[in-house]
């Protein structure tokens, strides 16, 4: 009798990339899709309601297999955004999964490594250090309310059909994938990812700001003095070293 | 000495009275403020807890109390109480009766001038009665008193823990020297132990046993009584242990028992006006304006005609008989009866019986068919024409005692059976089988055979052979059971003596 | 019904004085042990000592056992009934030990009861006829009366009464009475489910009512499970897959989704036993042998009661196997061996060695002995005993710890029947 497929593949994995846009043209959005068509297999993504060119932009790459336009944005409310984009890349029927935001990097070392990472059984779920960039895509920045890259940050995962995926309904920072993965075995990789978001010219931290503060004027959502601290004059940057001849 | 007739006609203080008072009740030396006693009703429906509740109740209540116990359940086992009380005279027994709400016929016989009607699953204690009685003293207006349980509303829920009856005794008195005389006005009572004088009662009717549930119908009568005037009291001072089953409805068990609930509670929001979504709220929602509402009609107390299930009494003519002979014999048929709601209808077979039709009352029917085909099947139909409880089968030619029709529906209410056979005058009681059985008799005689209402008995055959010629053959999933004839002198025999002796129609013996 | 009572401890220290209380149909009652005569009388119970006890019509006796190591007493005295009441381990006593022959004590007991709900959780995945000594409700559910005293009963009290009745007035099957076994998980679930609303963000109320309710079979129960799981993920604690997540194959078990069970156990399968088993899973299930994959699911989320209920019935030859891993694990080692011994399971089942589950690498096969050895000493067939370990034993490492269990065990009888004598007055 037909033996039904193991739920955990140790080869012949496909990677799917699933990523959330809003008004990314003219950014990093390009740069980021070229990079990714190079690594992986296919590219899911939802378009929260963008008015510029992003939405044409993503049609222009042929990884780009599923393209979710959403008439007007849900930036608001970040869970039912999140629950979409997630719907969209499981209806692919995908091995593994890589949330990528429009303005994050792997290097080098991560893209190599991608393929062998994926193809094993032994662990679900993999964390990358993430390092938010400063000003410029040369430093990033290490203080006290910037350290996210001292932690591991979940960003590919293994889909397992009947598993339960819960993401908690919350209006601001929700995790970008389900919180379920926790209790699967992860590996921790020595690879890193680099978040341009921040590598701004100061008068646009300053309108990051002013938006951060609009949407959350009491710090509910996010530490106050967090978002002051993206006005800080001269913030505690780190040169970026790459690994062996890559960046 | 000169005599003042303004000084204070008694010197002794309120303390001294209340003390002495005190006294007189802690040596049990007072009696119940009743001059002519007090009817406690206990509803059985736990076979594990009657006899412990009847046994305190005759213990504690104090002198001149008589007692009824209604059995509330169909399977209650009531001989293991009789056996075990039958030394007590002042208590009776009110058997189940199908389709009968009992508890109205024991409250209609109440005499006294207090009546308590109390569930069997109540544990009292001594002494419990007394305080319960004089709020209705107290205030000429309040005639409905309960003491607080775990099963009663709002302020009356007091729900405690015993590990035995000492302990439950120590608490209750405490609670009475605590609290003694208190008692606050309530909306609504629906406990397991309420005290009404029997004025309120005469006026408020018995119980609407349609609501199904026992805490709705207990309401549904107090919100009545308050229609008129009376006023429900919660004596703060008295505490009954009541007990609960383990497979009580918790909202959780077989769908059955809950739709059956929440059924009861709709049926009573309908009756009151109240939206179902108040069902939903702690305690049992109630009207706010009473005397708003319109009255609701009273619920007649005792039992009612109605409460006689209507019998369908099939004669048949097996015999030619003549016109007048035919007519007589009905006649006489229908006078020797003395079950009080028959429905007669006679069945006959025009090219047979050649006599006139006659319908005696206005519900009475006569059937008339051609050919004996015809005739057998109508007999045989009877209940796909005509709704009754009870169908029984009459044979012109057979005499019956006056206590006939009134024995087969006793039988009827009392048993599974489906089918009724009512043994030939004379026969032993201990000859007939026990229990009704399925399928062990192939022919039952028609005329001693009577059936319950909705079910089609059988075929019914004539058998060329014997006297009584028609037969029963009863279904084979019917239930069969026998009861005993009635006396053996006279009757049951041939009546054909009675004919007169001409040549047409009679036959002779 | 008589009754006699072996205790652990003392009379002074016996914490069941009110469950003696409210026995039913109460005639004569012995305590093991000593009593002062103030205490016989004020309980009227009676003491004897151990000897007086072999002497009483036993048959015609009820025992209510609340320590393992009277096991052996209660095996040779062969009672009319053995009632088994389950308590951890107290202090000073070896932790194992104490485990394993309370298993083995329940596992003989025609009734288990247990205060402690972990327990009783434990025991109802091993076995039926278990009784809760403990509820919140505060309402009185029944009565019994003794002599002047009328006891009003709590829910659980109600329930020990009618199981004890059971025992010697066994329900007509055909009656259209709740099984108390089944109102007390009634009761349990219900009180789960109400302390979910009073706490919605506290997973372990949440889990409580989800096992309860599936016990009950009540299809909430995932719905419980699910929102349990997701509390334990809002509240970081992450080690859940097996205790949580995995919880869910036994209940599509139960439903009969047997697919979906078993990708849901595959979901949590990484070493390699683990593998190995779901592999086995997904073979049974694709040639059609349901009935196996089903008591797998259950023995596999610890409900080794629910798998030999559904095995004791199954006509597939490979159902014996499993079986007896189930008798195993639950310490039916009688039934056990009894199965094992019948002709078609002495080449005995390749498949057997390979499902363990938990972690134990000792076959099914290597048990034997072992499980025969146990039940002699029980049985007071101390060489016999002796011979079987050292078959199990094959090299000297495995002999030694045998041995010494055998010690211990011994030694633990002894101290307690010294307490018995030493409790002098």
């Amino acid at each position: 009798m037909m033996r039904s497929r193991p739920l955990r593949k140790a080869s012949g994995n496909r990677l799917t990339a699933m990523m959330q846009v809003r008004n990314e043209a003219g950014r990093y959005l390009e740069q980021v899709l070229e990079e990714l068509s190079d690594f992986v297999d296919e590219i899911v993504i939802v378009d929260d309601g963008s008015t510029d060119g992003t939405a044409r932009l993503c049609q222009s790459f042929a990884k780009v297999t599923k393209l979710v336009t959403l008439e007007s944005p849900l930036f608001s409310r970040e869970w039912e955004l999140r629950q979409t984009l997630w719907e969209l890349a499981l209806s692919t029927g995908p091995d593994w999964l890589l949330s990528v935001d429009a303005d994050e990097f792997y290097e080098e070392a991560a893209k190599r490594e991608m393929r062998r990472l994926i193809d094993q059984d032994v662990y679900d779920w993999v964390g990358f250090r993430l390092y938010d960039f400063w000003g410029g895509t040369t430093h990033y920045r290490e203080d006290e309310h910037w350290n996210i890259h001292t932690k591991h940050t979940r960003t590919l995962v293994r889909y397992l059909p009947d598993f339960h995926y819960f993401t908690p309904r919350m209006d601001h920072h929700v995790p970008r994938l389900p919180l379920s993965y926790a209790v699967l075995p992860g590996f921790l990789a020595e690879l890193r990812v680099k978040h341009y978001g921040w590598a701004l010219s100061p008068e646009e931290l300053r309108r990051k700001y002013e938006r951060y503060m609009d949407l959350d004027p009491e710090g509910r959502w996010g530490s106050l003095e967090q978002y002051r601290s993206i006005l800080d004059e001269h913030p505690r940057l780190v040169e970026w070293q790459g690994k062996g001849n890559s960046y | 000495m000169s005599y003042n007739a303004e000084a204070k006609a008694d010197a002794v203080s309120p303390e001294r009275l209340a003390g002495r008072y005190s006294y007189l009740e802690r040596e049990g030396l007072l009696p119940l403020p009743t001059r002519d006693g007090v009817t406690i009703i206990v509803e059985l429906a736990h076979k594990e807890w009657a006899e412990e509740c009847l046994k305190r109740l005759l213990l504690y209540s104090g002198p001149a109390v008589r007692l009824t116990g209604v059995v509330m359940k169909e399977d209650f086992p009531l001989e293991p109480l009789l056996e075990q009380l039958s030394a007590e005279t002042e208590l009776s027994f009110l058997p189940y009766e199908r389709g009968n709400y009992r508890t109205n016929e024991a409250l209609a016989d109440a005499r006294t001038s207090f009546v308590v009607l109390v569930e069997d699953r109540v544990m009292v204690t001594p002494g419990w009665l007394g305080e319960l009685l004089w709020p209705a003293i107290d205030d000429p207006a309040a005639y409905v008193t309960a003491p607080c349980s775990a099963a009663e509303e709002q302020e009356g829920r007091a729900v405690l823990r015993f590990g035995n009856d000492l302990e439950l005794s120590a608490y209750v008195n405490h609670q009475l020297s605590r609290f003694r005389g208190e008692w606050q006005e309530v909306q609504v009572l629906s406990g397991p132990c309420l005290i009404i004088t029997r004025d309120i009662l005469q006026r408020t009717g018995g119980l609407d046993a349609s609501l199904g549930e026992r805490r709705y119908i207990i309401a549904d009568w107090c919100l009545r009584a308050r229609q008129l005037g009376a006023r429900l009291a919660l004596s703060s001072a008295s505490y009954v242990h009541v007990l609960q089953p383990l497979e009580g409805n918790t909202g959780y068990t077989d769908g059955g028992e809950q739709a059956a609930y929440a059924e009861a509670g709709r049926a009573y929001c309908a009756k009151w006006g109240l939206p179902d979504e108040r069902l939903g709220e702690a305690g049992l929602p109630v009207p706010g304006e009473l005397s708003a509402l319109e009255r609701q009609p009273a619920i007649p107390l005792g039992r009612t005609a109605a409460a006689l299930p209507l019998v369908t009494a099939v004669v048949y003519f097996e015999d030619k008989w003549p016109a007048a002979a035919s007519m007589q014999r009905q006649l006489l048929l229908q006078a020797q009866q003395s079950y009080g709601n028959i429905r007669w209808v006679s069945v006959r077979d025009s090219w047979a019986d050649t006599s006139p039709d006659f319908p005696v009352h206005e519900q009475d029917t006569v059937i008339t068919v051609q050919g004996e085909k015809l005739w057998l099947h109508a007999l045989e139909s009877f209940s796909a024409m005509y709704q009754s409880e009870v169908t029984v089968y009459l044979s012109a030619s057979v005499s019956y005692d006056s206590e006939y029709v009134t024995r087969i529906v006793k039988a009827l209410q009392h048993s599974t059976a489906a089918l009724i056979v009512s043994a030939a005058p004379g026969l032993a009681e201990s000859e007939l089988p026990s229990y009704p059985e399925r399928g062990a008799a192939a022919v039952l005689p028609l005329e001693r055979t009577a059936h319950r209402g909705g079910i089609m008995p059988g075929r019914i055959v004539k058998r060329e052979s014997s006297r009584r010629s028609l037969l029963l053959c009863p279904g084979p999933e019917l239930a069969v059971g026998y009861i005993a004839g009635g006396p053996a002198s006279g009757a049951g025999g041939s009546v054909n003596d009675n004919l007169p002796s001409d040549g047409e129609g009679g036959t002779r013996k | 019904m008589n009754y006699i009572i072996f205790s652990g401890v003392s009379w002074e220290a016996y914490s069941y004085k009110r469950l003696l209380d409210v026995l039913p149909e109460r005639e004569d009652i012995v305590f093991a042990g000593t009593m002062s005569s103030s205490e016989q009388a004020e309980s009227g119970i009676r003491s004897l000592s151990l000897e007086e006890i072999y002497r009483l019509p036993v048959k015609d006796f009820t025992v209510l056992v609340s320590s393992p190591y009277w096991l052996q007493d209660v095996l040779a005295l062969s009672p009319a009934f053995v009632v088994a009441l389950l308590e951890h381990c107290p202090e000073g006593e070896d932790g194992s030990l104490w485990d394993k022959y309370s298993g083995l004590l329940a596992a003989q007991a025609d009734l288990t009861a247990t205060a402690s709900e972990r327990l009783y959780l434990e025991q109802l995945l091993s076995r039926s006829g278990v009784v809760y000594l403990s509820g919140d409700s505060p309402l009185s559910y029944g009565l019994i009366r003794r002599g002047e005293r009328l006891y009003f009963l709590a829910d659980y009290e109600a329930v020990w009464k009618r199981a004890l009745e059971e025992l010697w007035h066994p329900q007509d099957k055909a009656a259209d009475v709740e099984p108390w076994a089944a109102i007390q998980l009634r009761h349990r679930a219900e009180y789960y489910l109400s302390m979910c609303t009073k706490l919605p963000k506290q997973p372990t109320v949440h889990y409580l009512a989800a096992s309860y309710l599936y016990l009950l079979g009540d299809e909430r129960a995932a719905q419980l499970l699910t929102r349990s799981f997701e509390l334990m993920l809002l509240h970081d604690y992450t080690d859940c897959l097996h205790s949580h997540y995995r919880f869910f194959s036994a209940m599509e078990a139960k439903r009969g989704n047997l697919e979906l069970a078993v990708r849901q156990y595959e979901i949590t399968a990484f070493t390699a036993e683990e593998r190995a088993v779901s592999e086995q899973l997904q073979h049974w299930l694709d040639s059609g042998r349901r009935e196996l994959v089903q008591a797998e699911l259950y023995r596999l989320n610890e409900d080794g009661a629910a798998a030999i209920r559904l095995l004791e019935g199954a006509a597939d030859p490979e159902a014996r196997s499993l079986l007896l891993l189930n008798y195993t694990d639950t310490f039916q080692w009688e039934k056990a061996l009894r199965l094992q011994q019948e002709p078609e399971n002495t080449a005995g089942d390749p498949a057997a060695a390979v499902l363990q589950g938990s972690g134990a690498a000792i076959s099914i096969l290597q048990q034997i002995p072992v499980m025969e050895g146990t039940l002699y000493l029980l049985y007071g067939k101390r060489h016999a005993a002796i011979r079987s370990f050292l078959r199990a034993a094959g090299a000297d490492q495995g002999a030694r710890a045998l041995f010494a269990e055998m010690a211990d065990l011994e030694e633990a009888v002894g101290r307690l029947r010294g307490r018995m004598a030493d409790d002098e007055v």
